[in-house]
C-alpha cells in the first residue's frame, strides 16, 4: 500500500516534470514578443532591448527553463508582465472563483447522472429511459457556452433570479457569490451530466446481470435495494474513471464559460493573459491546470482501491 | 394429515422467443416435498432443472413465464405479488447457488452478506446480525469465522466461498433449502466436504432440501428421492435406490452408465450419443426418441402420457410400461 503511494508520487512528479517541459517548448514558439507588446509600436529598440533582459528574455531558452523550474519548486511563481503583482497570488486570488465552480459543476452532474443512470438501468427500454437517453443525447450535443447563453436568457433576462454575469467576491456574502455560480456552473455540468448518465446505466445494467445480484433477492431483498446496495457499488468504478477522465473536459470548459458569464476565475486569466502575451502567467496557469489534472487522476485510481477490495491486495 | 411444505402442479415455463412467440422450456412438472425430505432433481445441461429453482423461489429472469401452480405451506408463490414474495425468499426458501465465485458480491465483506438478510428481513441490528453471521460460518465449520467474517470473498478459497453461500442461505433458518449444483464448481476433495456440512446441517434443522445435479453420485448421497428431467419433462421419478438400482427409463439407465465407476477399469465410459435436443427441435412423439437404444415405432407417435406404476414411483416411457404390465 505504502509502496503504491510512494511509486504513484514518483510517477506524479516525472508527469509534472514533463509537462511543465511541453508548456515551456509551446510557450517559447508562440509568435509575439512580450516585451513589444508591453511597450506598444511606438517602443525604440533599446528600451525594447532593455525590458527584454529585465524579463530575462535575453537569457538561452534552456537556462530560463531551469529558472523558471527553480522559482516553482520554491513556490515563486514569477511576476505578472501586465499586472505587475507575483502570479501565486494572481492564482490564488482567481482559483477562489474556479474551484468552486468546478467542484459544483462535479457534484451536479452527479446529482444527476447517477440517479438517472441507475433508474434508467433499473426499467430498461422504460419511459425514464428513453427520456434520460435523449436528454443525455442533448446535453452531450450541445456545447456548454451556448447552454450558458440559454440560461442567462431564460434565468436572468426573463426572470431575473440570477445575475447574468460577474461575480461579486466571496466578502459579499455566501448567498450572492453562490448565485453567480449557480448558472455557469449548471452549463459546465449539464454536458458531463450527458456522459455520466450513459456510462452509469451501462455499468449498472451489466453488474445487473451478475450472479450476485441474484443472490442479494435470493436473500428477500426487493428489486431496489438489490440495486443500489450491490449493484451500483460494483458499478462504480467505470464512472469514477469516467469522471476523472472528464475533468478534463471540465477545465476545458471553465475557460469557456468563464468568459461567457465574465467571471474573473482562472479560465479567464489564462485566456487574458495569451492575449497580452503574459508569459509567465500562461506558464504559470497552464501547469497549474496540468498539476490539477493529473492530481485528478491520483485520486481517482486512489477511490478505485475505496470502491473495490479486490484491488486492495494486489496494491 | 400432514400437508406437503411444497407442491408443485402442472408448472410449466415459457420463454419469449424473438419472433413474438412463446417456447415452452419446462412442461407439466408436478412435485410434492413434505418437510424435512429431500429430493434430488437430475438431468444433462439444458433440461430445464435450474429453471425450475428459480421458479420456485420466484426469480425467473424477465423473459421466461410460468403457468400452474407452486404451492408452499398452501400459498401460490407464482399467484403472489412481489411484496410478499420477498418475505417468502429467504426467510422461507433458501438458495445456494451453483458459482461460489461471481455469486457473492465482491464489495461487501462476506460476514454483511450472511447479515444482511437478517436485517433487512428480520429486523435485526447490524451489530447482532453480524454476530450472528459468525456464529452461522462456525456452524458451516468455517475456520477462524472472526476474523474470516470480515474478509472480502476474493480471499477465500472456492470451499470457503460456498460455505459463505450456504451461510446465506441458512441464515434465516428457512423450511426448504434449494441447492442449485452446489459442488459442481469445486475441487472433488471440498465437493465432499461441502455435501457432508450441507448434509448435516439441513438434517440438523429438519429442512426440506431439493438438491438440483447432474451427477447421480451426488443425488445418490444426499436425497431420498430422485426426479429425472429431460428436455422440460418429468422423465422418472421414485426412491432414489429404486431410480438408481432398477431405473425405468431407458434415459436413466443411460445416465447411469455414464458414471465414471472404479472397478470397472479398462471399460470405455459409457456416454449418451447426441445431446439435449433445443426445445424448438425436439422429435416427434417421445423427447428422448432421437436418443434412445430401447426405441420403437410407436415411440414416435406420440408423447407418452407420465404414469405412476405405484404411488410415488412414475415414469414416462411406453416400453417401461409393457415391461412393468408384462
Amino acid at each position: 500500500m505504502t509502496g503504491l503511494l510512494l511509486r504513484r508520487f514518483a510517477s506524479l512528479f516525472l508527469t509534472l516534470l514533463a509537462v511543465s517541459a511541453l508548456i515551456f517548448l509551446v510557450m517559447d514558439v508562440l509568435p509575439g514578443d512580450p516585451a513589444a507588446i508591453m511597450l506598444g509600436t511606438s517602443a525604440t529598440p533599446e528600451t525594447l532591448e532593455a525590458l527584454r533582459r529585465e524579463l530575462g528574455l535575453d537569457q538561452p531558452l534552456p537556462l530560463r527553463y531551469l529558472s523558471w523550474l527553480a522559482g516553482v519548486a520554491t513556490g515563486d511563481l514569477g511576476t505578472s508582465y501586465t499586472y505587475g503583482v507575483p502570479v501565486a497570488g494572481l492564482i490564488a486570488e482567481r482559483l477562489a472563483v474556479t474551484l468552486p465552480l468546478a467542484f459544483i459543476a462535479i457534484l451536479l452532474s452527479v446529482a444527476i447522472a447517477i440517479p438517472l443512470g441507475v433508474a434508467s438501468a433499473a426499467r430498461r427500454n422504460g419511459a425514464v429511459d428513453y427520456a434520460a437517453g435523449l436528454l443525455s443525447q442533448m446535453f452531450i450535443a450541445v456545447p456548454g457556452f451556448w447552454v450558458g447563453l440559454l440560461l442567462v436568457l431564460v434565468f436572468s433576462v426573463s426572470l431575473g433570479w440570477v445575475p447574468s454575469g460577474g461575480f461579486p467576491g466571496w466578502q459579499a456574502g455566501l448567498m450572492p457569490a453562490l448565485g453567480a455560480l449557480v448558472l455557469p456552473a449548471v452549463a459546465l455540468a449539464l454536458p458531463q451530466a450527458g456522459v455520466l448518465t450513459r456510462v452509469t446505466r451501462s455499468a449498472v445494467i451489466e453488474v445487473m446481470n451478475e450472479d450476485f445480484v441474484r443472490t442479494a433477492r435470493a436473500k428477500g431483498l426487493p428489486r431496489h435495494k438489490a440495486l443500489w446496495r450491490h449493484a451500483v457499488p460494483n458499478a462504480l468504478v467505470p464512472v469514477v474513471t469516467i469522471l476523472g477522465l472528464q475533468f478534463t473536459f471540465l477545465i476545458a470548459g471553465a475557460v469557456l464559460v468563464e468568459n461567457v458569464f465574465n467571471l474573473p476565475g482562472l479560465g479567464r486569466l489564462a485566456l487574458q493573459a495569451l492575449s497580452q502575451r503574459d508569459i509567465i502567467v500562461m506558464q504559470d496557469v497552464v501547469l497549474f491546470f496540468a498539476a490539477l489534472v493529473i492530481v485528478m487522476n491520483f485520486l481517482v485510481d486512489l477511490s478505485y482501491l475505496a470502491l473495490d477490495p479486490r484491488l486492495r491486495k494486489r496494491a | 394429515m400432514v400437508s406437503p411444505l411444497l407442491q408443485i402442479e402442472d408448472l410449466a415455463i415459457f420463454i419469449d422467443v424473438a419472433d413474438g412467440g412463446r417456447q415452452p422450456i419446462l412442461t407439466d412438472i408436478d412435485a410434492t416435498l413434505y418437510a424435512g425430505e429431500t429430493l434430488g432433481i437430475v438431468g444433462e445441461s439444458g433440461s430445464g432443472k435450474s429453471l425450475l429453482s428459480l421458479a420456485i423461489m420466484g426469480l425467473l429472469p424477465p423473459a421466461a413465464h410460468a403457468t400452474g401452480r407452486i404451492l408452499l405451506e398452501g400459498r401460490d408463490l407464482l399467484a403472489m405479488d412481489e411484496n410478499t414474495l420477498c418475505t417468502v425468499r429467504g426467510r422461507s426458501i433458501g438458495m445456494i447457488f451453483q458459482e461460489p465465485l461471481t455469486a457473492l458480491n465482491p464489495s461487501m465483506t462476506v460476514g454483511d452478506q450472511i447479515a444482511e438478510g437478517l436485517v433487512v428481513q428480520e429486523g435485526l441490528s447490524w451489530q447482532a446480525a453480524r454476530r450472528e453471521a459468525i456464529t452461522l460460518l462456525d456452524r458451516v465449520r468455517m475456520p477462524d469465522a472472526t476474523r474470516l467474517s470480515r474478509t472480502y470473498p476474493h480471499a477465500l478459497s472456492g470451499g470457503q466461498r460456498q460455505r459463505v453461500g450456504i451461510a446465506i442461505a441458512l441464515a434465516m433458518k428457512p423450511a426448504l433449502m434449494i441447492a442449485d449444483e452446489p459442488t459442481t464448481a469445486l475441487d472433488v476433495t471440498v465437493q465432499a466436504e461441502v455435501l457432508d456440512i450441507l448434509d448435516d446441517l439441513t438434517r440438523d434443522a429438519g429442512m426440506a432440501l431439493i438438491l438440483v445435479s447432474h451427477d447421480l453420485g451426488v443425488i445418490a448421497r444426499m436425497c431420498a428421492r430422485t426426479l429425472v428431467l429431460y428436455a422440460g419433462r418429468r422423465m422418472e421419478e421414485g426412491v432414489t435406490r429404486d431410480v438408481l438400482t432398477s431405473p425405468l427409463n431407458p434415459y436413466t439407465r443411460g445416465l447411469l452408465r455414464a458414471v465414471p465407476r472404479r472397478h470397472a477399469s479398462g471399460a470405455r465410459l459409457q456416454t449418451i450419443p447426441g445431446a439435449v435436443p433445443s426445445f424448438a427441435a425436439l422429435p416427434p412423439g417421445c423427447c428422448f426418441s432421437d436418443r434412445c437404444p430401447d426405441v420403437v415405432t410407436a415411440c414416435h407417435s406420440g408423447e407418452p402420457a407420465w404414469t405412476l406404476v405405484r404411488p410415488g414411483r412414475g415414469v414416462r416411457c411406453i416400453r417401461a410400461l409393457e415391461e412393468a404390465t408384462s
